[in-house]
């Protein structure tokens, strides 16, 4: 379906990557080299696959990380379905509300999980899995839901007609046209679990490590960064292979189309889907509401003096403005690298940026927390302890997702209505104005939504940054969670419940001009 | 979008003009500190007053953090002073080069077996000193009926079975000082039949303090199922000043036969343009001003002998009389070997 012959009015754009590919070479790449080559040696390289509790943790690492995979996939997807087949009124709200689980910090979901039953609270490898699924269901919403919206109710409805059971219609029908979302959603899932650290201390337990707890606890307890850094190439090669293994699924082109209201369904399919709705819902919130009602008591009643500390608001105040920004700068770059995908016509330029943009993800935050401090230390980069420098960090953790948010959908713009214009006369940058930035604007705001969020919720790099007494709220949090004291405990789940609810906030705000602008556009 | 790379490229040379500290001003000191650095704020007022120099904290994570952080930047540091290697990182700390050989005049007020640890090099100066032991749940016991433990041996007792969660020494700086506290006890042959016996009376091992503290223990703020837990000396008082609301009594208390002596030591990080002063503000941090503030701030004991130490803390911080320590050296020979031999007794 995909046109036979374009026009290429954008053909010569591989310079749109220059500015990323800038960035990415001065504040991911580098530092990475930097401190990976002052360590690094071939005997710690080769006991990765020689020790056997390395290859152990190696082979733990993995399996738990395809199960959560395939479980994170086999709940999200119907998650996905009930949240994209029909418009509904709550509709954008819990979908907003799958995507808290995402930026809260492992260790209030762990304390949540243990304040809901005490008794059961269990380490090994079921509750990190069943975490990992929780923390993830929201980039399978998004990513499959995306795509699931826009698939016409007819293709189904006709599969239907002509005698396919649910399942073969599911099968033959809607299977192959969100393959692509599916496996794309699935390799992002499989990184994350792979490269998982807060979970797996705190749920997972001493008896499991994974790799980014090793590559951890080498660097920092025992001293040993040459087997730190070993271990930060080998999970770079696993995660390029995933990324090599599921990158370049064809797409077919689906047009954006407004959602059936459920109220229109038969009563059983509305029961159905608004009881799993409500499921969801509740199923997200409900580990909030546990700590939201446990920060709001003390052991006289209800109090808000955990809300009231000067502390937990400058440090939200740096926060929003750090990943302020941080979301400008990700908009900025990954919009830069995402068009230069879309626009190439070349698969194998395609591939090189897509590549380079997933560095982020793909390198461990220790090594890059610990290469800004041996690269920018001297001269005119002297800029160790500088706050604007968390918001590079932030930028380029957000960069991978920003890019995979934009990319697809401006690969999805209709040639022939560029042609048209072209041939009504427009200049290119005309073209470009009146053509692609309407539908740019949708994913502009989606992934703004997710570069906010993951600035907000970032801890692991920038806890390695020093910095002159400016904390984030997520910073905030952990170094309370370090001291006891009743007081300082509930401090630290108030400001979690504020980091919740500020993701909340931005998710319906964005959600709700791509309502508006959407209107705009039907009208 | 050119013009916004030169946008951007003017906003990162303002933005690294004033991030990058004056090197000229020699009256501006970089204290550098691990998270839990928390003294009253104005504390260095009187410093700045009396020298004309002023000091900026820094925080950087974790003692762990720290000392891999400083080693890597050893010559070329992220500061002036480093504040807050324990004994069990010393040795990596001065094998990395990290430090500029400097002892403060004040260790002549300190007790002689704190300051025996920075021998024979002396290159640190002794600032606190701390007890990392088990802490158990009084109401848990009281109501019954049982008598907490009095013992590293009573852990292992039936009557104890489930009760204790530790963590793990190869993550965690208190799970290391509980482990050497039972290597100093049972000795090199002795521990690790110990920790058998530990793991058969149903330990909980998990990764660090936070997970142990707030989400096992029953004492604290969490609901945990487990009411003996290895925390420090001074965790009573600080549910005392962080309780909510007010109380007079800790709801916890410590088994002071079950302590490890950690010492916290402060230096001059080599490659700091500004040795002088910094010796000035290593002196200061040793003087009684600094020390009065650390025990209601940070929750470690004062070394300097001149300070009085305030009431909550006397009464409610237990003073081991007789904790078991481990000089440095010791310490950073066997610990890996330690922690591996553990692993494999504990965990698998």
């Amino acid at each position: 379906m995909t046109a036979p012959y374009r026009v290429r009015i954008f053909k010569n754009t591989p310079w749109l990557f220059v500015p990323s590919c800038i960035f990415l070479s001065v504040f991911v790449m580098w530092p990475t080299i930097v401190v990976l080559s002052k360590s690094i040696n071939q005997s710690s390289l080769s006991r990765v696959v020689t020790d056997p509790q390395l290859r152990q943790m190696l082979w733990f690492t993995t399996w738990q990380a395809f199960l959560s995979t395939v479980g994170t996939l086999a709940i999200g997807i119907p998650a996905a379905l009930v949240l994209s087949r029909y418009s509904f009124r709550a509709r954008q709200l819990i979908r907003a509300l799958t995507f808290v689980p995402f930026v809260l910090p492992t260790i209030v979901v762990g304390i949540a999980f243990s304040l809901l039953s005490p008794a059961s609270y269990q380490s090994g490898p079921m509750p990190l899995i069943v975490a990992h699924i929780y923390l993830n269901i929201a980039v399978v919403v998004r990513v499959v839901g995306n795509r699931w919206e826009k698939l016409p109710t007819a293709f189904n409805d006709n599969a239907a007609v002509l005698g396919a059971t649910p399942f073969t219609n599911f099968r033959t029908v809607t299977f192959p046209l969100l393959r692509s979302s599916i496996i794309g959603a699935g390799s992002i899932v499989f990184i994350f679990c792979f490269s998982t650290y807060g979970a797996a201390r705190v749920l997972a337990g001493p008896r499991f490590p994974t790799i980014e707890t090793e590559i951890y606890r080498y660097a920092f307890f025992l001293g040993n960064m040459p087997q730190a850094s070993a271990l930060v190439v080998w999970q770079l090669c696993a995660i390029m292979l995933v990324l090599a293994l599921t990158y370049g699924q064809k797409d077919i082109y689906l047009a954006q189309r407004n959602l059936m209201p459920l109220a229109s369904e038969r009563k059983l399919k509305r029961l159905v889907f608004s009881g799993a709705a409500a499921l969801i819902a509740v199923g997200t919130l409900l580990p909030i509401a546990i700590l939201f009602i446990h920060s709001l008591q003390s052991s006289q009643g209800f109090t808000f003096s955990h809300w009231a500390t000067s502390d937990m608001w400058t440090s939200f105040l740096t926060s929003l403005g750090i990943a302020l920004f941080a979301t400008v700068m990700a908009l900025f770059f990954g919009m830069g690298s995402a068009l230069a995908i879309a626009y190439s016509a070349q698969v194998k330029y395609q591939k090189f940026v897509q590549a380079l943009t997933s560095l982020p993800i793909v390198i461990s935050a220790v090594a890059l927390g610990l290469g800004y401090l041996l690269a920018f230390r001297s001269g005119p980069m002297n800029w160790r302890g500088s706050l604007w420098l968390l918001a590079v960090v932030h930028c380029a953790v957000a960069l991978p997702f920003v890019v995979r948010i934009i990319a697809p959908a401006a690969r999805e713009i209709q040639p022939e209505l560029r042609e048209n214009a072209l041939l009504l006369g427009a200049s290119p940058w005309e073209v470009w104005k009146s053509i692609d930035l309407p539908f740019l604007l949708r994913p502009l705001a989606i992934a703004a939504s997710f570069a906010f969020s993951i600035s907000l919720g970032e801890f692991g790099a920038s806890s390695l940054l020093t910095r002159h007494g400016h904390e984030t709220l997520a910073m905030r949090i952990g170094q309370l969670l370090s001291r006891p004291g009743e007081q300082l405990q509930k401090q630290a789940i108030a400001s979690a419940c504020l980091l919740a609810f500020s993701c909340i906030a931005i998710a319906l705000i964005v959600e709700y001009i791509v309502q508006l602008n959407r209107q705009k556009g039907t009208q | 979008m050119k013009k916004h790379i030169v946008t951007l490229l003017c906003a990162a040379a303002v933005f690294s003009g004033c991030a990058g500290s004056n090197e000229q001003e020699t009256k501006k000191l970089t204290l550098l500190a691990y998270d839990s650095f928390t003294p009253s704020e104005g504390i260095f007022d009187e410093f700045t007053k009396e020298t004309g120099i002023t000091v900026e904290v820094v925080l950087g994570g974790d003692t762990g953090q720290l000392i891999s952080k400083a080693i890597l930047t050893s010559g070329n540091p992220e500061g002036d002073v480093l504040w807050g290697v324990d004994n069990t990182f010393l040795t990596r700390a001065i094998k990395g080069e990290v430090f500029s050989s400097y002892t403060s005049p004040l260790t002549k007020n300190m007790a002689a077996d704190v300051v025996k640890m920075t021998q024979p090099d002396g290159v640190v100066t002794p600032v606190d000193t701390g007890d990392v032991c088990i802490n158990y749940d009084k109401k848990w016991f009281s109501q019954r009926n049982v008598a907490p433990p009095q013992s590293l041996e009573d852990l292992a007792l039936p009557a104890y079975k489930d009760l204790l969660v530790v963590q793990n020494p190869a993550s965690s700086s208190p799970g290391l000082a509980f482990l050497l506290s039972t290597i100093a006890s049972f000795g090199e042959d002795g521990w690790q039949n110990y920790w058998k016996k530990l793991r058969a009376n149903g330990v909980k091992v998990v990764d660090g303090w936070t997970e142990a503290y707030t989400i096992e223990f029953s004492g604290s703020s969490g609901k945990g199922t487990r009411p003996l837990v290895v925390s420090y000396a001074s965790s009573p008082p600080a549910e005392v000043v962080y309780s909510d609301p007010p109380v007079s009594e800790p709801p916890t208390a410590v088994i002071d036969t079950t302590c490890f002596h950690q010492v916290e030591f402060a230096g001059i990080l080599r490659g700091s343009k500004n040795e002088d002063a910094a010796k000035l503000l290593v002196d200061y941090l040793a003087d009684t001003t600094f020390q009065s503030d650390l025990p209601l701030t940070l929750f470690v004991n004062p070394v300097n002998k001149n300070v009085v130490l305030p009431e909550v803390f006397t009464s409610f911080a237990a003073q081991p009389e007789k904790p078991y320590t481990m000089d440095p050296v010791t310490i950073e020979e066997n610990r890996v070997a330690w922690v591996d031999n553990w692993s494999s007794i504990a965990l698998r």
